[in-house]
Order: structure tokens, then C-alpha cells, then sequence
């Protein structure tokens, strides 16, 4: 495109431009060809993300059911999540929850691992590893079956329990324990908020340590006055990332309730019930909407983030 | 001017030309069909093997096929195809196959991208959504002219496979739902099973009286309050519909029908003889060999009767079989209906005669029938029937024998709305927080009438 555009009018300017014309088109071409050798990605990007992308805005405003065309529906989807879908409450209700009890948790425990982790362990590498693991297999369906098994009523949680005397619940099968259940699962996925924070803590020099020591400030007073300060980029970073994830699950509660987000809708977290609308209702203009409405919600609480975090976030310099 | 082709800009119309060619490809992301390879007349043998045989027949010709199920069932679908390869060498099937609710996800997907299988498998309450949007092949031509030949059939099997007066789907067995009881342990319990004919009454007595003689962690039944296989036909046996008026977008019963029929599941609970709900959730997903029939948690289990013969296979003690609970009249309707894994004809293939030839050999000829062994439940064809009966063993014959007798007085599979998944949902919601006392009975009753009417509604 851009080379037809250069080349087109060349014939009736000729002699006083050639050679920046010359310059110009050797510049295109130069584009053209790390255009071309960008292609399969950039074709990837457009047909397996954009092209979807789009395509999920247009149905949004659609009765689609996948067997027959979309018909345009306007803002219908819209309206009907808000004013009359209680389980679309419900979801929301539920994730949210999740998100705000298990994401702070998660980062708490990420951190403590994380500062026990940095004072200079002789196995370090191995030890980042084990505790690592989790974070690889923690989505994994594999997972989510045992976690089911642990949890049950004859699970490993109440064997353990019953050697003390206590009677266990079916943790799995109430409705007030059952989304605990998938909180805990995310708490030991702290693998990889571990390995951020603890590249954050080797950033840290030493000397604000020692001066500290050396002007009377214990541990304690060191951890609020140093440590935390000069890591509030990494744990930033690290929330922002574990928000937009935490939102995202899907997997987990899918297996834990068995597709169906029970016991009552205790887990029925937001994706999964995009998934029921979407693949076992076939509202697909409804799933999409949705859809659009959490890429809304995971962007607007991105947003306040970012803009809370010219008050509680230190960069150096 | 120098018109020398420089080995950059060789290059880059080298690089140019590939990146056109992936855009060409991707612009067409169905490849044109391939055309079949004439077939070398020296195969001769393929025209013995097809005696309706107009030449082309003899072509070399693939059809797509799609099935849901386990691993067990997917082997005898793999037996099944390659006998027929066998008889048939110019048909290739290419398989296609998934567990149950993937199945439908995909199928619906294929669906909307117009990649559908030549040979469908259905079912009796997804056939309406198919059916009445040109996906399925009304097959009454092919009835009418023998190439699928019902002859043997009763007529209120070939008429469940019908709607709107068309036949869209061809029954691969018949099942229904049915109790399910563990002999042993009710005989260990001095407790006669129950017979035939028995009423709802009769159950909420035969479970109070076992549940007094059961250890601590048992009970009586499980609780099926939810599931769909009983409380339909608890309604329908009060002479209701499960839906009605215009596009089916009420429900067709009254409140006090459900009210009734909670009310009953509550009072069982409350006196200990079902289990409590959150293991009913815990084991609401759980496999067969999971289940709690088959870990002897419960000795009474509603469940179809085809599944009988799955949960023997993990089992000792022997399980027996009888229809849900009747309706309260001598002259109430049974409100049983055919259930099972139906077979349909994709509307756009190119390939009708030899789908329905495929399914002609598959429904009524002996071969199959053996190693299908039932799989649905009771076959289609009567000559059939009594030809595998003696081979079943015996956990399966106990399922089709149950159905062979409810036979005469089934009813027509009830008609439902595209929402009607959701409703179900609802009821499930609604009669589990019910149960966690979450709501009072009469709370529940009118939400889960709100939910419904407002799916419907939407």
C-alpha cells in the first residue's frame, strides 16, 4: 500500500525529487520486507485474537445461538445482565469475593516465602523450585481433582482433622466453605509473585540495611522502612497481574463444582458462568457480552490501580 | 537504467510472495473439498458388498461420524465401523467422539462453522434445536423407500424419533428412568424390594422403613429431588405438561405440584433418610464407580435404567430395577418417556444412500446389534430384541427388560424449549437451597418459578 503510494505520482514528478524519493521508497522497502518476514505473526494476530476480538463485540449485541445467524439485538444483552440476570449478580458477587480475599493472601504469603527465601539460603536455587512447583501444576485439571479429593468429606483435610477429634464437613459440598476452598487453592499458587518479590528484594542494597542497623532500627522497623518502601514497584506489579488473573479463573472452580458452580452458586464464578451461557445454554450474544463487561471490569480496576499508586508506590529515583 | 533483478530484491519478493500465499490461505480456511479418487475398476469386490448399487456407489467414499460416550462405548463404536469397513471397503469413516456435554459444545461449534458430520448422533431433548434449523435430514423418504427399513419396529419407537410430523432421528435403544435398588444389602435387611407397580406413597414408606435399620453415614436414597428423570415424570403422571403456550414459554404446571413434590424430598431429609446436602453436592458429579450406590452408601438410587448395568460393573452385591414411583391413580399416565442416543442425517451431506445404508446395517442387522450389546438400551427392531435378549448379561437384560415392559405405556417425549437447560438449573438451585434451609419451602417454590419464567421470558 504504502509503496503504490509512493511510486504512483513518480512519473510526473521526476527530476527535482529523486533522491528523496529514492531515500524514501528504499525506507518502504526496508519496511516492506520486516513487514513480510512479521507476517505469519501479525496474520496470527489478526485472524486468531483480532478477528475473534471483534467478531465477540459484533455478537455482543446479538442473539446468537451458534445454529442459526446473529440477530441484532442492541443493547438487549446489555439490560438483561444488569437489571434481570440475578445469577449474573450472583457471579459477580462470587468473583469478587475471591479476588479481594485470595489476592492479597496469595501476595502476603509470596512475600514471606519470599524474604525467607532471600537470607542467603546455602540450596537456594532448589528450594525457589519446590516452592515454585505449585504454580506450574496449581491450574492444572489434575490439580483441581485432587483438591476436590482433599477436600471431600472423607478427604485428607477431615482424616487429619478426625485424628484430634474434630468432625469435618464436606468442605467441598457447603455453600459457606466450598469458594474457601478454591481461595486456598490460589494462596499456594504463590510461585510466581515469590520469584518477582524476591528478584525485587535482591535489588535492595545492603547499605540501607546496615546504616539502619547501625542507627538502632530492628527487624521489625527495617521491614516497614525499607523492605516494603522499596518494593512497592514489585508489589504494583505483582497485584495488578494477580487481579487480572484471579478475575480469569476459570479452570479450578469448572472442575471443583463439576461445571455446574455449586453447591447453589457458591462457586459460579464469573467465567464459569460465561462458559454455561456461552457452550450449554448457547447464548453465545449474551457469553460475549459478558465477556466484554469483565474486560470493562479487570480494566477499570487496573485503572485505579495505576492511578492509586502515585500515592503508595516509590520509585527511586 | 539497470534492470538486473539484485539478490536483495530477490529476497524480498521471495518474502513478499510467501507472506501473499499464507493471506490466500487464511482468506480460505476451508480447503476446497477433496474430490474422491475414481476408483479403479479393478476393485470389483465393492459392487458384490453394495446391492443397490448404481456405478458411482463403488466410489471411494468418506463419511463423517460423531458419537458421545466413555472409552468402553467408544470401543464397540470402533468395532462397530470396522466391521462395516470390512464388509464395505470403498467407506471410510472418520470418527469422531466425546464425552457428553463436550459433545454437544462441539457439535453446536461445527454447527455454526457449516463442518457438520455426515451422521449425527442425537438426542431426544436437543432435536427440536436441530431440527428446526435445517441441520437434520428429515429421514421419512428414506423410510418410505426401505433404504431404512422400520418394518420390525413398533410404531412408538419409530414415532419418538418424530416432531413437527417428520422424522429427524432413528432410536439406537430406548431407555427410561427407573429406581434402582442393591438386593443384597435389602435382604440383609429383611426389606422386600419394591414391585412394579408402586406408587409414591409406597416409596417415602419402603425409604422410612429402611433408614432406621442402617448404620451411622448411610442412607436410605440418594437425593434426587433435582434430577430431572423423576420429577418430570412426577409431573407428567399428574396429567401436566412440563411446558406450554406459544413457543413453550410457560411452564406447564402449578406451583403446589412442586410444592408437593419438595415438600415430599424434605420430609425424608429431615428424618435423616437422605443424605445431607452437602454430600449430595459433594457426589452430585461423581462417577459411577464413585457414586454412593456404588460404594454402598445408599441401597436406593432413580437413575436410567441403561446405567444399571454401569454401576454393576463396580459393584458386588447385585442391583435390581423398577420403574419411578407410579402416579397416584389406578388410570394415572405412567409419565415414563423414551430416552436414549438417537442417530441422524446431516441436511447438507453428499453422501444420503450411503448414511442410510450405514444406518440401516447399524439399527437392523445382528452383526452390530451383538457387539453393540444394548449399549442404549432395548434396541429398536423386535426381531432384534429377541435375538440379543439371551446374549445380554444379566445387569443389562434387568434394564431392557424394564423398559420392554414399560414399553406399551410410554408416553411421547416431552416438548421443550431451547432455555429448557436453564430451568433446570433453576430447579436445581432453588431445591438446594431448600435443602440447606437457605430458604422455606414456599420461598423456593416461588423462586424457582420466578427463575423460570424469566428464562423463558428473556
Amino acid at each position: 500500500m504504502r509503496q503504490t503510494l509512493q511510486t504512483s505520482p513518480a512519473g510526473s514528478i521526476s527530476a527535482v525529487t529523486p533522491p528523496r524519493r529514492l531515500r524514501a521508497s528504499k525506507e518502504a522497502r526496508k519496511n516492506l520486507v520486516a513487514y513480510a518476514f512479521l507476517a505469519p505473526w501479525l496474520l496470527g494476530l489478526l485472524i486468531f485474537s483480532a478477528g475473534p476480538i471483534l467478531a465477540s463485540a459484533y455478537l455482543s449485541f446479538t442473539r446468537y445461538d451458534l445454529l442459526s445467524a446473529p440477530e441484532w439485538t442492541g443493547l438487549n444483552n446489555y439490560i438483561v445482565m444488569f437489571t434481570r440476570d440475578p445469577r449474573f449478580a450472583k457471579a459477580l458477587q462470587v468473583t469478587a469475593n475471591y479476588v479481594f480475599v485470595s489476592v492479597p493472601l496469595q501476595l502476603t504469603l509470596a512475600l514471606a516465602i519470599a524474604i525467607v527465601l532471600n537470607r542467603g539460603l546455602r540450596a537456594l536455587s532448589l528450594y525457589r523450585a519446590i516452592y515454585y512447583l505449585p504454580s506450574l501444576l496449581g491450574g492444572s485439571v489434575a490439580i483441581a481433582i485432587l483438591w476436590r479429593q482433599v477436600f471431600g468429606l472423607d478427604g485428607l483435610i477431615n482424616q487429619v482433622l478426625a485424628l484430634v477429634g474434630i468432625q469435618g464437613i464436606s468442605w467441598i459440598g457447603t455453600p459457606e466453605t466450598a469458594v474457601y476452598t478454591l481461595v486456598l487453592l490460589r494462596i499456594w499458587q504463590f510461585g510466581s509473585p515469590m520469584i518477582i518479590f524476591l528478584a525485587g528484594l535482591k535489588q535492595i542494597p545492603r547499605e540501607f540495611y546496615e546504616a539502619a542497623e547501625i542507627d538502632g532500627a530492628g527487624r521489625w522497623s527495617r521491614f516497614w522502612r525499607i523492605t516494603i518502601p522499596l518494593l512497592t514497584p514489585i508489589i504494583f506489579f505483582n497485584l495488578v497481574l494477580q487481579i487480572i488473573s484471579a478475575f480469569q479463573t476459570f479452570t479450578q472452580a469448572f472442575i471443583v463444582s463439576g461445571g455446574t458452580g455449586g453447591p447453589v452458586n457458591s462457586t459460579l464464578f464469573y467465567t464459569l458462568y460465561l462458559y454455561q451461557q456461552g457452550f450449554s445454554a448457547f447464548n453465545m450474544g449474551y457469553a460475549s457480552a459478558m465477556a466484554w463487561v469483565l474486560l470493562g471490569i479487570v480494566g477499570g480496576l487496573t485503572l485505579v490501580s495505576f492511578l492509586s499508586s502515585k500515592y503508595w508506590v516509590y520509585y527511586e529515583s | 537504467m539497470n534492470h538486473k533483478i539484485s539478490r536483495r530484491r530477490l529476497l524480498r519478493m521471495a518474502a513478499v510472495g510467501s507472506g501473499a500465499l499464507a493471506l490466500a490461505a487464511c482468506a480460505a480456511p476451508t480447503p476446497p473439498p477433496a474430490v474422491p479418487a475414481p476408483q479403479s475398476p479393478a476393485e470389483s469386490g465393492d459392487e458384490a458388498a453394495a446391492p443397490t448399487s448404481a456405478p458411482e456407489t463403488a466410489q471411494r467414499v468418506t463419511l463423517r461420524i460423531t458419537w458421545w460416550g466413555g472409552e468402553p462405548r467408544h470401543k464397540k463404536y470402533n468395532a462397530i465401523l470396522d466391521l462395516y469397513q470390512q464388509l464395505k471397503p470403498n467407506i471410510t469413516f472418520e470418527r469422531e467422539f466425546a464425552a457428553g456435554p463436550p459433545y454437544w459444545e462441539k457439535l453446536a461449534t461445527q454447527v455454526a462453522a457449516g463442518n457438520v458430520p455426515d451422521l449425527i448422533h442425537m438426542h431426544q431433548d436437543r432435536v427440536n434445536e436441530y431440527a428446526n434449523r435445517g441441520v437434520l435430514l428429515p429421514l421419512d423418504p428414506l423410510v418410505e423407500s426401505g433404504k431404512i427399513d422400520l418394518t420390525d419396529w413398533p410404531k412408538g419407537t419409530v414415532d419418538a424419533g418424530k416432531r413437527g410430523g417428520k422424522n429427524w432421528m432413528i432410536a439406537l435403544g430406548g431407555t427410561t428412568a427407573s429406581s434402582m435398588f442393591n438386593e443384597n444389602w435389602l435382604k440383609t435387611l429383611s426389606i422386600q424390594p419394591p414391585a412394579w407397580t408402586w406408587k409414591w406413597a409406597d416409596f417415602t414408606t419402603l425409604i422410612s422403613e429402611i433408614q432406621p435399620k442402617l448404620a451411622e453415614k448411610q442412607y436410605a436414597c440418594t437425593d434426587q429431588g433435582a434430577w430431572s428423570g423423576a420429577y418430570e415424570t412426577y409431573i407428567r403422571q399428574l396429567g401436566f405438561d412440563l411446558y406450554q403456550g406459544e413457543n413453550l414459554k410457560e411452564l406447564g404446571y402449578p406451583k403446589e405440584v412442586v410444592a408437593d413434590y419438595w415438600s415430599m424430598w424434605e420430609g425424608l431429609r429431615k428424618a435423616g433418610a437422605l443424605p445431607p446436602p452437602a454430600l449430595s453436592q459433594e457426589f452430585m458429579n461423581a462417577t459411577h464407580a464413585d457414586s454412593m450406590l456404588a460404594k454402598k452408601m445408599v441401597p436406593v438410587h432413580l437413575m436410567s435404567a441403561n446405567q444399571l448395568q454401569i454401576f454393576q460393573e463396580f459393584m458386588e452385591d447385585e442391583l435390581g430395577i423398577a420403574p419411578i414411583p407410579r402416579g397416584p391413580k389406578a388410570d394415572s399416565p405412567s409419565g415414563d418417556h423414551l430416552g436414549t442416543a438417537w442417530i441422524s442425517i446431516y441436511a447438507k451431506t453428499q453422501h444420503v444412500d450411503e448414511s442410510a445404508e450405514f444406518i440401516n446395517w447399524f439399527i437392523n442387522d445382528p452383526e452390530p446389534a451383538k457387539i453393540y450389546a444394548a449399549e442404549h438400551g432395548l434396541p429398536g427392531n423386535k426381531k432384534i430384541v429377541d435375538m440379543i435378549l439371551p446374549t445380554l448379561n444379566a445387569p443389562t437384560r434387568k434394564g431392557v427388560e424394564l423398559v420392554k415392559a414399560l414399553a406399551d405405556s410410554m408416553m411421547p417425549a416431552p416438548d421443550r424449549p431451547t432455555q429448557a437447560a436453564q430451568v433446570q438449573s433453576a430447579w436445581t438451585d432453588a431445591y438446594f437451597e431448600l435443602a440447606f434451609g437457605r430458604l422455606t419451602l414456599k420461598e423456593a417454590v416461588d423462586r424457582y418459578f420466578d427463575d423460570a419464567q424469566r428464562i423463558l421470558t428473556t
